[in-house]
This record gives C-alpha cells, structure tokens and sequence, in this order.
C-alpha cells in the first residue's frame, strides 16, 4: 500500500469536507524534476479540457529542470483568470463553483483556475413579457450571460456592477446593476443593506429576492418590477433604477417602481408616439375594468339599479329571473371557476391547456347559462374582467388586481355603492401610503412632480422625451444615507 | 411625528381646500336665505377677509419656525392658558367632525342606502378615516393630491353639464333689498370654518413661502367651489325655490342628462362622499393630535381613537337635521371667532411680549 504523501493529504482534507460524492476527481501527476501535485475540480460542472491543453505542456516543459510554484504559474501563465490561495475552505468554495484545482508539493499555495461548464441555455425569446418590435432575446439563468447582454445594451463607462451573496446554504450570486452618475445612492444603499439582511438557507431566485427586499411584506402590490428582457432594464437603467441579476434566474429585479409604471411597457417607445398612447389609455381602462367593474356591478344591480338605464335594467333583470342566486353569489362563483380554470391552464401542457381553456370558458359557461346558475350578463362581466386584468404588462400586478376584485365585490355587496366607494378610498389610502425604496408608490402624482406627468399616460413624439424622472435622479452625497422606514 | 417630512405648496393648497367642510353643499341655500342673490359677494367678501387674517396668524410659524401649534401657544400663553386654548380648539375641530359626518349619513341614507343604519354609515367612513390616519401626514398629503384634484374636475364638468339651463337674470340686481348683512356674513364664513387645520400642519411646512402661497390658492379653490355652486344653484332654481331645497348640489346635478346613465346625481354623490372623506380625514387628524397633545406619551392612534368615539357620539347626537343646522351655526361662530379674534390676539400678544422682552 503506498504511503501518503503530502498532497495525497491536502487532497483528502479537502475530499473530507466533500464527503463520499462521486463526482469529485483528482488527476494527480509528477513532474521530470519528481514534484508531484495534483488537478481537483468536480466532474460535470468543471471543463479541464482548457486546463489540460494549456497547462500540462508548461508544467512539462518548465518542470524538466525547476521546482513549479502556484505564485510563478500565475504570473507568468498567459490564462484570464488565476487566482492563488491556501485557504481550504475557498478551495471547496471554488470547487463547487466550477473551478479547477491545481495542487503541487512543497507549495502551501494553491491555483485556481476558471473552467467553470455548468449547463446553461443561450438567450432565447422572452416568453413571458413577448414582444411584437422589441428585442428577441431574453434574459437566461446565467448571471454573466446576462450582464453581458445589460453591457451591450448599455456600453457606458458609468455602468458599475456590484457582486453580492445571498442564501447561507446555496451562496447566490447576486448582481447590482446601475448607471453611477444617475442612479439615487439612497436608493442603492437601501438595496444593498437590504440584500444583506437577508436571512434564510436558500435563494433559487429573483422573485424570492423580490420577496425578501419588498418595503411591506404585507401589501399585494409588488414594490419592484420583474424583467425577462434585457431592453427594458437597460431602459429602467439609463432612467437611473437600479437593476438586481440572480444567479439562476432569468429575471431582473427593477427597483424602485411606481404604481404607474404598470401601464407601461418597453414596446411603448417602438411604436409611433400616438398608437403607444392610444394603447397605454387602453390599458388604462382595463385596469379600471379589471378592479372596479365586479364591485361596481354588484353595487348596481344589488343596491342602486336606479343608475342603469331602464332598458338595459329591463334586460338584465329579465335574464336574471331564473337565477337562483343573488348576484354576489353568482358572482363569486363565476369568479372563483375562472380562478380554477387559469390555475388549471397553467400547469397543464400548452395544448392542453388550450383545450381546458376551450372547454372551460365556452363548454361550461354556456352550460352554467342554460342551467340557470349564473345569468348571461355576469358571466360578461366576469369574462371582460378576467381579461381585462391580463392586459398589465406586469405580471405580478394582475395577481394584485385579482385580489383587488374580491375586496371590492365583498364592500359593494355590504354597502352598495357607498361600500363600494369606501373600498376604493381604502384601496388609494393603501397605494398613497406604500413606497418602494424610499421613492412613494403613487409618483408622480402623490407627491405631485409636473415634470413627470408627461410620459405617464399620453407618450410624447420622441424629441420631445428627453426627461428622466426627477424622483430618479436627484443626486445626493453617499453618506447621506440613513434607512428607510418600511411599509 | 415624523419632521423630517416635508408639504409642497401644492399639498399645502390641498389641505386647506380639504378644510372646507361637507356642508358647503347645503350652503346655496343657507346662504340664499339671508342675502338672496346678492349672497355671491358676500362669499368674495369673507375670502379676502379671512386671507387677511389668515396672513396675520401665518405670522407665527414664520416666528416659531417647525413648532408645533401647542408648543407656540405654550410658549406664548404660558403653558396652563396655552393648553386650555389648544384643547378648545381641538374640541370644536372634532364637533366639527362629528357635525360633517351626520351631514353625510343623511345625505346618504336620502340618496343611496335608504335603509340603512345611520351608525353603519358612519362608522364604516369612520373606519376608512382611521386607517388613513394610521399611515401617516405624508399619507393624508398624498391621498388629497389625488382626490382634491378629481373633486374639482368633476364639479367643474356638472358645471358645464347645466349651465345651459341656468338662468343667469337671476342673479340681478347685484344687491338685493332684502338681505341680512349680519347673518349672511355669517353664512358666508362656513366654507373655512375648519381652515384653522392648517395651523396644526406647521411644522411638516418648513418653507414660509410655501405656506403663504399654499393659503391664497387654497382660499382662491375653495372661493371658485362655493361660488360656483351659489351661483349655479341661483340660476337653475331661482332665489324662491332655493329656500325650499334641502342639498342644492345634488339637486342640480338632478337636472343632468347623460345619454348613458340615469338619476346622474347618484353618482355626484361619489363625489360627495370622496370630498367628505377628505375632510374627515384632515379634521379628526388634527383633533387626534390636540388630544396627543396631552397625553404625550401616547401613541398618535389613542389620540385618533378618542377622536373618533366623541366625533361618533356628537354624530348621533341631534334628533334631526334641524337641529344638526343649529349646532352647525354656533359652532361656525365659535370659529369665526377663532378665525378673526383668538388667534390674531395670540398673535398680538406674542408681538407685544417680544417689543417687552426681545429674544
């Protein structure tokens, strides 16, 4: 049985803290001068082929005659990276990073070298925010892939990239991305300190990210904005926000963001000023539809009929006469089924979930119809709802309109149309009171900012959109910084 | 108290029109009954007069500058005197309260919930005031940038929706022959019988020219709301039928007729409930914090608290509406007083005590 030498030592010191994985590979070898050392990485997510080819031919020229030392390999190795340490638990640390280990006796030191291979897709179409004129690529699970791809959409000298950790247990690499004479440095300090106080063993991603720098964990309104698409960051970038990249995480958190960024979206700016307008007020009545139409309807046709023109209030109290339920009942059970219909059509395979939406939406409402359970008009009104809370561009908005829905409907069927009222006092007492790093959610309306009304609901013909928001880019001094109250 | 907070001049604006109380909309008629058509100019009259009153009180915050209204009168009358004049004031702003809330029960039991409780509806405003003021003055700032805004803008379209039925001879002659100087000059004081709120505001004011300039647009906004809604209720009712015309408001906005809604002044009652609310909001918030004043270590909420409870008794209080109008009347004396006496003296007795003793 051969004798453990001191590399055989180091080596299983380092396996040890490994444990039994099989994945772990050592190729050892010895120099013509007798050195013997090493190579570790970890089989499948490692790449020695680049190592093997550059480094074993200088190790076997320059080893002929000397003693090799990881400081003279990193000096004069013609590689991008290499990086010397004697610390094992940064030698694990890289292990598991990708990284290839090179060993070699009487040398404290060791050489770690950038082979990483994880398995990552190339930028591919966005598939949640899709776009008619905008970019086809979109963010992807590797954090250098997409700050290379944030690089190139915005190739300025002022864009600084901060690294930071987050996730005791999975260390996730996490990336601050911002333009330095533009972003606010309260703003950033805040993420940064909130980045830092982030307690927990696992982060797998953005909108866990998201969850936990949130300004109230108890508002239904997101407080940042999530993107798949490299344009509109580096648009939100150039506005002065500053962008969060994941490790393994196709999204980019933008922060700060106001409520009325929820009807505006980065293909906006592609189409000719008075067609992005027209479809931004579209928009803009969706997202009343979609929050106030359920309650409203309840309020009328419960409490207040007397609003409706009597030929319509003919028409519906006719189609609602076999109807066993009142119409907050009905209501609720239309919108309950749609909720089960969209979760349903989510999980299921494309095809198939375009066959529950089929069956879903036209099968069984007409059914519900024929059967008296629900009458035609709130079916209407629940189907124009449902897609109405579609049209925001920001996903996690709809979530929060869809919410909004029952809290409404609940006030309306109280109260009527005071209820009805006091819910949407309720619901803007809420919105004016939140902030999102500091900047409050309603701006630029509450706190009032005229500058920024342009661009908000009416897009202006391009040379006349050279203002950034002010809310964005007031400069202050770093240590002017102090934290911000939540909620 | 969060200082470090900061009004605009618009915000400030605001919150002055935010003090013009609910019962602005059963002005028309109160204030027909004493002056007749002539009742436009006594309203110009009281706006010029209570700027320049209001211009002599805004001399405090300019001497005591980020204080609070209890700390300047502490300071001025002593701190026995001072609290008791603090606490008089904070009283009649939640009677106040109370008196607006009944005024919107009523206006919604006639118009939207007809059977109702009058307590539900009070309570539950109630309730939606409470957790605005839970959130803050920033918030309060905020939500009156939003609503004050859309209030105005919708009271200006009914304007545009019924002008063409107003029958502008009847605002002639410019002096009618049977006013009553005295009483209508009273009437035409309600509209800022509440604007004292603003000195509660003071120290969240750190500019002198925001506050100066935050006065005069709000004294102009709330001077084109009441005139605008004397004026229109004169020429679409006439100064006969207007005496008999309990909301005058919500009547005119009867007379609309929108291609797509029926009975439009429902709706106009949304308005009227969004503009109540504001008021609210503003006028408990100062109470609540006239009665923090005097538990200092309490929280803001035990101060809204109490607030609340008095403003919700003295709600329910009066038999009818008759006797809401009566109570309203003295306590718009009470802050006319306060208006154009008390705190101007306050202001003169700080003046003399600094020409005595200069700091």
């Amino acid at each position: 049985m051969k004798k453990p030498g001191p590399i055989d030592t180091r080596v299983m010191l380092i396996q040890q803290q490994l444990g039994n994985t099989e994945d772990f590979k050592v190729r050892r070898f010895q120099t013509l001068y007798g050195q013997k050392g090493a190579l570790i990485y970890i089989n499948n997510i490692s790449d020695p082929k680049e190592i093997n080819r550059l480094i074993f031919p200088r190790i076997y020229e320059e080893g002929k005659t000397q003693i090799l030392q990881s400081r003279w390999i990193q000096e004069t190795l013609p590689l991008r990276e290499i990086e010397v340490t004697d610390d094992d638990a940064k030698i694990v640390e890289n292990l598991l990073l990708g990284k290839v280990i090179l060993m070699l006796e009487q040398d404290p030191d060791v050489c770690v070298f950038q082979a990483e291979n994880f398995p990552f897709r190339q930028p591919e179409q966005p598939t949640v925010e899709t776009t008619v004129k905008g970019t086809k690529e979109g963010f992807v699970e590797s954090l250098s892939t997409n700050i290379a791809l944030i690089r190139r959409y915005v190739p300025e000298k002022d864009l600084q990239v901060e690294h930071m950790e987050a996730g005791s247990l999975t260390k996730t690499k996490v990336a601050l991305v911002y333009l330095n004479h533009v972003h606010l440095p309260e703003v950033l300090e805040e993420v940064k300190q909130r980045l830092k106080s982030i307690e927990t063993d696992s982060i797998l991603s953005s909108s866990e990210i998201k969850q936990w720098i949130e300004d109230n964990e108890w508002s239904i309104f997101p407080a940042s904005r999530l993107t798949e698409r490299p344009d509109s960051a580096a648009q939100s970038i150039n506005d002065g926000k500053i962008a969060i990249l994941t490790q393994n995480s196709p999204f980019a958190i933008l922060v700060p963001f106001t409520f009325f960024e929820t009807i505006q979206n980065m293909d906006d700016y592609y189409e000719k000023w008075y067609v992005s307008s027209m479809i931004r007020l579209v928009r803009l009545i969706a997202f009343f539809i979609s929050i106030f139409l359920p309650g409203l309807y309840v309020a009328l046709i419960h409490y207040n009929p007397g609003l409706i023109p009597s030929d319509l209030l003919v028409s519906i109290a006719q189609s609602r006469t076999q109807v066993p339920f009142p119409v907050i009942w009905e209501l609720l059970i239309m919108e309950v089924t749609i909720e089960i219909f969209r979760e349903a059509g989510i999980r299921l395979p494309k095809p198939l979930g375009q066959t529950v939406g089929i069956v879903g939406g036209i099968v069984i409402g007409e059914s519900a119809v024929q059967a008296n359970l629900v009458s035609p008009i709130t079916l209407i009104v629940v189907a124009i709802t449902t897609m109405a809370s579609f049209s925001s561009p920001q996903y996690s908005m709809a979530y929060s309109f869809r919410l909004l829905r029952f809290l409404l409907i609940g006030a309306a069927g109280m109260m009527g149309l005071y209820g009805f009222i006091l819910g949407s006092l309720v619901l803007t007492v809420h919105l004016a009171s939140q902030k999102s790093f500091g900047i409050p959610y309603l701006s630029p309306f509450a706190p009032a900012q005229y500058r920024n009304w342009i661009d908000q609901f009416i897009i202006l013909p391009l040379r006349w959109r050279n203002v950034k928001p002010s809310y964005l880019t007031k400069k202050k001094r770093k240590g002017d910084w102090k934290p911000l109250k939540r909620g | 108290m969060n200082r470090n907070f900061s009004l605009s001049t618009t915000q400030v604006t605001w919150l002055i029109v935010a003090s013009a109380p609910v019962g602005i909309n059963t002005l028309p008629r109160v204030l027909n009954e004493q002056t007749q058509q002539t009742g436009w100019l006594f309203l110009m009259a009281s706006a010029l007069l209570v700027y320049l009153f209001m211009r002599i009180i805004i001399i405090l915050p300019a001497r005591y500058p980020g204080q609070t209204i209890f700390e300047i009168s502490s300071h001025v009358l002593g701190r026995w005197v001072g609290g008791l004049f603090i606490l008089f004031v904070t009283v009649m702003m939640i009677l106040g309260t109370g008196l607006s809330l009944r005024l919107l029960a009523d206006g919604v039991i006639n118009y939207i919930l007809f059977h109702t409780p009058r307590f539900a509806v009070i309570f539950s405003m109630l309730m939606v005031v409470i957790y605005a003021l839970s959130r803050g003055v920033e918030t309060i700032a905020y939500i009156n940038e939003i609503f004050q805004p859309l209030i105005l803008l919708s009271m200006t379209l009914i304007l545009l929706l019924v002008i063409n039925k107003a029958d502008f001879s009847e605002l002639t002659p410019i002096l009618s022959d049977e006013m009553n100087i005295a009483q209508g000059a009273a009437a035409s004081f309600y509209p800022y019988v509440f604007i004292l709120t603003i000195v509660y505001f003071f120290p969240y004011i750190k500019d002198h020219t925001v506050l100066k300039r935050g006065l005069i647009f709000g004294i102009i906004t709330i001077l084109w709301i009441v005139i605008k809604l004397f004026i229109l209720s004169v020429t679409l009712f006439g100064t006969v039928e207007l005496n008999y015309i309990e909301y005058p408001s919500i009547e005119f906005a009867r007379l609309i007729q929108f291609p797509i809604l029926e009975r439009f002044h429902i709706l106009y009652l949304i308005y009227w409930v969004i503009y109540s609310f504001t008021v609210h909001t503003v006028s408990l918030h100062v109470g609540a914090t006239g009665i923090n004043y005097f538990m200092p270590k309490a929280p803001l909420m035990t101060g809204v608290l109490i607030a609340s409870v008095i403003a919700v008794s003295f709600s329910l209080y009066p038999d009818n509406i008759e006797r809401v109008r009566e109570y309203a009347t003295y306590l718009n004396y009470v802050n006319t007083g306060l208006v154009f006496m008390a705190f101007p003296l306050l202001v003169l007795i700080d003046t003399i005590k600094r020409k005595v003793k200069p700091q």
